[in-house]
């Protein structure tokens, strides 16, 4: 194995130095036809989201990975995601999102939310690090937020009981609970990860919350070896902007997961850079981890300066769930030179570029 | 602190056109400072003593006309309030109109309601009103921040109202009403104008939560009407926290519904350095004004002179301006902003070795 020859072979070699362990020595030893080409949904969506997705088949074609996308043009303010685009991503199994806005107050369901149900979708894994080159205020940060993505307080149960009197149901179900506890806890095994820590307000959603915590201290007695606390939600936002290198996974229900996400993603460097997914037991959708305001955001769509990193750090994301780990790594390595370097960035880290030229160098440094 | 000079030169001119306006929330007749003015305390538990003990010395040095009326929590249930708060207790601030109060620390048990929501109900307080600003000379991440969050505090996620469907199925009512939405807006618009604040922002998730947050949105516009001259936004709550990480100075006052208000509040709480530093108000219909200290009673540190009382000081500032004691309250944010700015007199937790006496006697020198 080769964590146990590495420190041998410093050793023995003492000028050895730390590139050594990111390049692999033990190679993947594909099965025969994994190369052929995978075919994944492609939804561009609204806003920015055309801009970014075509920053992503720009490079999967310059890298020649073996994925080709099949698109779908569907837009935030439609009723229902076309039965087509279900059909499709069910065949592919897995689909990569641009970003489709919901209208404020229009009466209209979001459709993000309905593509979850309907896959089921239960887990929404974000993932916030400081990027070497981009300077933030904390360091340290390497936080990965798993949220349940199908219950909670978006079941979209409301209804008026008299007129200025308006009541919504927040639902949580142990098999819910239970199910996101357990890929919670799965994902911190798979990934070496030591510390899953659980948000809640069981202070005063006494059942609701509850019954939340419930099934993660049983999932959790079940993996010894990974700590497990449990912090309530407005201390765990006061922590995260005061000490945030004391996290490591965290596992909430809906709305917790949506706001915690979005506190982590901007300590880290802003929601333009985060990469994450939603993923269910059969199918897996990528997109941008934390897209608050993003998508709808008009000058970015006309100026074409939106951030197409977190889109790419996605489907490097996607890359390695599809089991093609070299294509994965060079596309990572890629985008990380091009912020380390710092020269093409686009407005919301600070800089001036387009997406394209971002794009572009990200091609460019492509091994 | 520039931008604080402004503000108070923008608010004793709308002072005058206020107190014309609403006579509701300064229904006494402020003759002469010759009149002492009755105002309820309760020292708490823990720390609470020692803390009161300074905001008194303070207040005396400052010449402060008003005339304590302390109370304390029971040992036993009173059978009037079901709580440890006694019937007295809520009847002085009742009359008084208001009040300040130490932290408290409720007893675990069963058959008694908490304190907090004793006398969250008794009084009717529906908005709590907390302004974050950086403290200079205590420096933390974040350096521009001054924004006030105003919650509603009676309804909305933590009405109380669980129940388990069936087993394993839990529903927790969040419940919005148009007259306590009008009534938070009304206070947060009024605040504004008071104040010399420029924008409110309404936080919400109106595009998920479409009929509860719909109408509290439309009671925040309902009111924005009336104040033409403060500027009005609608913030989505993800898109609110990743701000507020990434540039707090972009926001000015918020207002918003419970739960959001409680993890908001506490973030900002964190980004000026902790509750034990946080001023906060909790307004009651019939203008009852309760100034509290939010953090903890610190059991750990209680009758050792060691605690920090600048939370209460700076609560009972809120308290004064709510009493229209602009001058004294101005001179007593001063001192202890000053005080804790210059270094010499800090309290263990702000990074210091003076003691809570040497503290406020540092305070009262600066007035």
């Amino acid at each position: 194995m080769s964590r146990r020859t590495l420190p041998f072979l410093k050793k023995l070699v003492p000028g050895v130095r730390s590139t050594m362990i990111t390049s692999r020595s033990v190679t993947y030893m594909p099965r025969p036809g994994d190369g052929a080409p995978r075919a994944v949904t492609l939804i561009p969506g609204d806003g920015v989201g055309p801009l970014v997705t075509g920053a992503v088949e720009q490079v999967m074609e310059a890298m020649h990975a073996p994925v080709y996308f099949e698109k779908y043009d569907i837009h935030g303010d439609m009723k229902s995601v076309p039965p087509e685009v279900i059909e499709s991503i069910k065949k592919n199994k897995v689909c990569l999102k641009g970003g489709l806005r919901t209208p404020v107050g229009g009466g209209v369901s979001s459709l993000n939310v309905l593509l979850r149900k309907e896959l089921d979708l239960y887990a929404s894994l974000v993932h916030c690090f400081n990027l070497k080159g981009l300077p933030t205020r904390h360091d340290k940060v390497d936080i990965v937020v798993i949220r349940e993505n199908t219950e909670g307080e978006y079941s979209g149960l409301e209804h008026e009981v008299v007129p200025g009197v308006v009541e919504s149901l927040k639902v949580i179900t142990k098999f819910c609970s239970e199910r996101i506890a357990k890929y919670a806890f799965e994902y911190a095994y798979l990934n070496n990860r030591k510390k899953v820590t659980a948000v809640h307000k069981a202070n005063i959603m006494k059942l609701a919350d509850g019954l939340f915590l419930e099934s993660c201290r049983e999932i959790a007695s079940k993996y010894p070896s990974i700590q497990y606390n449990e912090m309530i939600v407005d201390n765990c936002s006061m922590q995260l902007v005061s000490k945030p290198e004391q996290f490591d996974v965290m596992v909430t229900p809906n709305l917790y997961g949506n706001l915690v996400a979005n506190t982590a993603a901007g300590i880290a460097g802003g929601t333009g850079v985060m990469p994450g997914g939603n993923v269910g037991a059969d199918h897996a959708i990528f997109e941008q981890g934390a897209s608050a305001g993003n998508v709808g955001n008009q000058k970015l769509v006309e100026q074409k300066t939106a951030n197409p990193v977190a889109l790419l750090l996605s489907s490097a994301m996607m890359l390695r769930h599809l089991q093609f780990p070299s294509f994965a790594d060079r596309l990572e390595t890629a985008v990380k030179r091009v912020i380390a370097e710092g020269k093409y960035r686009t407005e919301d880290l600070g800089g001036g570029s387009t997406s394209q030229e971002v794009t572009d160098a990200v091609i460019a440094n492509l091994d | 602190m520039a931008s604080q000079i402004v503000r108070r030169l923008a608010r004793s001119r709308a002072c005058g056109i206020f107190s014309s306006r609403s006579p509701s929330f300064a229904d006494r007749s402020f003759s002469s400072d010759s009149n002492l003015i009755r105002a309820t305390l309760f020292p708490g538990d823990g720390i609470g003593p020692e803390i009161a003990e300074s905001v008194k010395q303070v207040f005396k040095v400052a010449d402060v006309p008003i005339e304590w009326e302390e109370h304390f929590v029971g040992k036993e249930i009173d059978p009037r309030t079901q709580s440890f708060l006694t019937w007295e207790s809520l009847e002085s601030v009742r009359q008084n109109k208001v009040g300040l109060k130490g932290p408290m620390a409720t007893p675990i048990g069963k058959g008694h309601r908490s304190l907090n929501l004793t006398l969250r109900k008794e009084l009717n307080l529906y908005a709590n009103v907390r302004p974050c600003y950086s403290l200079p000379g205590y420096k933390t991440k974040y350096d521009n921040v001054d924004l006030i969050t105003i919650r509603e505090n009676t309804e909305g996620e933590y009405s109380g109202l669980e129940h388990q469907v069936v087993r394993g199925v839990v529903e927790s009512l969040k419940i919005i009403t148009r007259q306590a939405s009008l009534r938070v807006a009304e206070y947060a618009f009024h605040y504004a104008q008071t104040h010399g604040r420029e924008k409110v922002s309404a936080i919400h998730k109106a595009n998920i939560m479409q009929k509860t947050d719909g109408l509290f949105l439309k009671c925040c516009r309902e009111v924005a009407e009336k104040y033409p001259d403060i500027k009005y936004e609608e913030v989505v709550i993800d898109n609110c926290c990743m701000m507020l990480v990434v540039n707090p100075s972009a926001f000015d006052v918020l207002v918003m519904p419970n739960l959001y208000g409680d993890i908001i509040s506490d973030l900002c709480a964190g980004l000026i350095g902790g509750l034990g530093l946080t001023p906060s108000c909790n307004i009651g219909e019939g203008g009852i004004a309760l100034a509290e200290a939010v953090h903890g009673s610190a059991p750990d540190i209680a009758g050792k002179n060691l605690a920090n009382p600048t939370a209460l000081l700076l609560s009972s500032v809120m308290m004064l301006h709510h009493l229209e004691l602009h001058e004294k309250a101005d001179k007593i944010q001063d001192a202890v902003v000053n005080t804790i700015a210059e270094g010499k007199y800090r309290t263990g937790d702000l990074g210091g070795k003076a003691t809570t006496t040497e503290f406020t006697n540092a305070i009262c020198d600066h007035l």
